[in-house]
């Protein structure tokens, strides 16, 4: 039992040619192209071709077809007519079958392959006929169904979808045999597009079989290599569904891919748009040129400035094009908001990287404050960078009452924390120190859990192990401490009380628990209100709130991200 | 440096181009601002030779120009003794941050096949090449093979 093999396969090296130019990229060899890439893209003939254009595809062995299956559709140019033609000369020496080592064809080979084609052409043979013909109402995939294809064990037509299972299908006959089963070369003729489309072609698929007159040895070799293609497809499927490494012009791509993929930046890799385009340097704030690219505000600056000293106005850097109040650089915030994304989620590697945002996201951490004791000196470094001097109280505060009775460490520290700020103006410590202080608060720590142990009998009024308590009170004074400083990252804080984070999953109006997927909005006195509620509220126009009765604008409404 | 990026991108660039006009391109590890190459003109007087070049970045590049000058003697109307070229393009006052090193070369390339005798640096040979073209191509044959640095093989 074989499978019906698709000869346009570049496997079987066909060749095949267009009439007409093709658009660049878009060749016609894409067709046949072993190359993933390169067979996805399909072909176009340059915009200004009309139909129609014959793609012909030359076969190594004279076939039997089976089906023929067209794509007419490359992205939004579309083919709609097609005429199908074939010559059917017999076809003695091809290069498939003269190499050892069919997987490597070379040009040679494909020229010696189209010469002798061409010398043993006779006049009864010469000609191509038409075998069929379709007008599509929609560009769809069109299935031509042979209906004169006879079966001829051990070549089964089981592994192709049958021509039923296209929705736009036609006929392929003709009144000589010949001229279906012992096909040399197939043209396909694309008579008409859809209005305003270039001509497009985006696969050919040729099933069929060797005709009757191939050697029975060449049909063996056509099998293998049917196989061969399969087992490496499935290979191939199993490493990189993405990308395959077969023949050289698909090498060619990796190395294009290579040269894009290069701009790393620490083992980062850096998209191509957020590269400033004279500098190469990560923007920071990126300007929109008149020209369409884009380059950092520094690098404008610079260039201004240096015009300004040839006493020139300020101009496109790429075109030369002064600035006019219609067409100026203009400052990218799309761009900006997708590098600056970029550059927090890539924090740890891109820290030398100047940028507009970060900051926040370290103080936004106190809240998500973990039990972890390493986070927490981490976090008490953070503080002691941000407020050196009152903090530094705090830990001269808790190491005197760590020594003390520890029953009372926690109100010691608040009350230590909350009415000692003008004490800790006149403590001068630097940070390190802080740091050194805090270290020796650990060492200190783990002392006392040692002569807890001994002295077992000892009462303490908390299960909490001292560490645990420890974390508390810097939570508290940390709280306490950061708490009166302005803050310019909004939190609920006046009017939703401590525990904002349960209060912030409920809805104030319908009392229902908010997941974290559910779309929240704040109103201006800082009451979470569900999605639902509010459009109930927006439409009766009752604006206000249901708990403090305040009165607020559709503008003030702010979307919640939990 | 704001020119570090550029120029490993541009080197890597040129590189990696096909057609390049600068063969055997040699940078110092630790100074990418200082790149030397050989220059391999296609048209006669000067196509039986190599002409060894440097290109100076500045470390403001790309906001000031590189600077171009021949190691190897040339006998042309546009490069002086000292080796020092005039090209518009790369001059303080045409300058443009996003002109590529690759079309400086290409400027380079061109001006060196076809001569410029209306703007000489050295106004003998201009007259020379303008006045007795045949004179100046023997000449100028004759120096190249005296001088110049041989081609290197593709």
């Amino acid at each position: 039992m074989r499978m019906l093999v698709d000869f346009c396969s570049g496997a079987f090296q066909p060749q095949i040619t267009s009439d007409k130019v093709a658009c660049d990229n878009y060749d016609v060899t894409n067709l046949i192209s072993l190359d993933p890439v390169r067979k996805r893209q399909g072909f176009i003939a340059e915009y200004f071709i009309k139909p129609p254009v014959n793609v012909t595809i030359h076969f190594p062995c004279n076939v039997e077809i089976y089906q023929i299956v067209l794509d007419p559709v490359v992205g939004r140019q579309k083919s709609l007519g097609f005429g199908i033609f074939t010559r059917s000369k017999k076809i003695i020496h091809s290069s498939l079958f003269a190499q050892a080592d069919s997987s490597n064809q070379n040009k040679a080979d494909a020229c010696k392959f189209g010469n002798l084609t061409k010398q043993s052409d006779t006049v009864c043979d010469s000609f191509f006929v038409p075998v069929g013909r379709v007008m599509l109402d929609t560009p769809q995939v069109v299935c031509f169904h042979n209906v004169m294809y006879r079966e001829r064990k051990p070549w089964v037509p089981d592994n192709i979808p049958t021509s039923h299972e296209y929705s736009s299908t036609s006929e392929l006959r003709h009144h000589n045999l010949q001229s279906l089963a012992s096909v040399s070369h197939v043209t396909i003729r694309i008579t008409r597009t859809s209005s305003g489309s270039a001509v497009a072609l985006k696969s050919i698929q040729i099933w069929g079989q060797p005709s009757v007159s191939v050697p029975p040895d060449q049909q063996d070799k056509i099998y293998s290599i049917c196989q061969q293609e399969i087992e490496s497809k499935a290979r191939e499927h199993e490493n990189s569904p993405s990308c395959s490494d077969k023949g050289a012009l698909s090498s060619e791509d990796r190395e294009l891919i290579d040269i894009k993929t290069k701009l790393t930046e620490n083992g980062v890799e850096i998209p191509e748009d957020f590269l400033d385009c004279i500098t190469f340097d990560i923007m920071s704030m990126p300007m929109l040129l008149p020209c369409g690219k884009n380059i950092d505000q520094s690098t404008l600056d610079k260039f201004i400035s240096n015009e300004a000293s040839w006493g020139r106005p300020p101009s496109d850097l790429f075109t030369g094009v002064p600035f006019q109040s219609g067409s100026q650089a203009i400052a990218n915030t799309a761009l900006r908001m997708r590098i600056d994304k970029f550059l927090m989620d890539h924090s740890e590697q891109l820290k030398h990287v100047p940028r507009t945002v970060g900051k926040s996201l370290k103080v936004k951490s106190k809240t998500e404050y973990s039990s972890n004791s390493g986070e927490a000196s981490k976090l008490m470094q953070e503080v002691c960078r941000l407020q050196p001097d009152t903090f530094i109280t705090v830990i001269e505060k808790n190491m005197s009452t760590t020594k003390e009775v520890r029953k009372r460490s926690i109100p010691k520290e608040k009350d230590s924390s909350v009415t000692q700020p003008s004490q800790a103006k006149i403590i001068k410590l630097d940070s390190e120190n802080a740091i050194s202080n805090i270290k020796k608060l650990d060492a200190e720590a783990s002392n006392y859990d040692l002569t807890r142990d001994a002295t077992s009998g000892m009462v303490h009024h908390s299960t909490f192990s001292h560490r645990d308590e420890l974390q508390q009170s810097l939570d508290a004074a940390l709280n306490s401490t950061l708490g009166s400083l302005p803050s310019f990252t909004s939190f609920p804080k006046k009017n939703v009380p401590s525990t904002c984070n349960e209060l912030r999953e409920i809805c104030c109006e319908c009392q229902k628990h908010l997941s974290s997927s559910s779309i929240q909005y704040k109103l201006p006195c800082n009451h979470i209100i569900c999605r639902t509620c509010l459009n109930d509220r927006l439409q009766t126009s009752n604006f206000k709130c249901i708990i403090c009765q305040k009165l607020f604008k559709s503008k003030e409404i702010q979307r919640v991200f939990s | 440096m704001a020119a570090t990026r550029r120029l490993q991108k541009e080197l890597s660039d040129i590189r990696k181009s096909e057609n390049n006009i600068l063969k055997n391109i040699q940078v110092d590890e630790s100074n990418i601002l200082l790149w030397q190459g050989l220059l391999v003109p296609e048209n006669p007087p000067y196509n039986k030779g190599a002409f060894k070049i440097q290109i100076d970045f500045p470390a403001e590049y790309p906001f000031k120009p590189p600077k171009i000058t021949f190691k190897t003697k040339i006998y042309h109307p546009n490069i002086d003794e000292k080796g020092q070229v005039c090209l518009p393009i790369i001059s303080a006052e045409n300058w443009k941050p996003a002109t590529k090193t690759d079309q400086v070369l290409q400027s380079l390339a061109s001006l060196i096949n076809d001569p410029e005798p209306e703007h000489p640096l050295r106004a003998d040979l201009a007259e020379e090449f303008t006045k007795d073209k045949k004179k100046f191509m023997k000449n100028a044959e004759e120096f190249t093979k005296r001088n110049s640095e041989k081609r290197p093989i593709d």
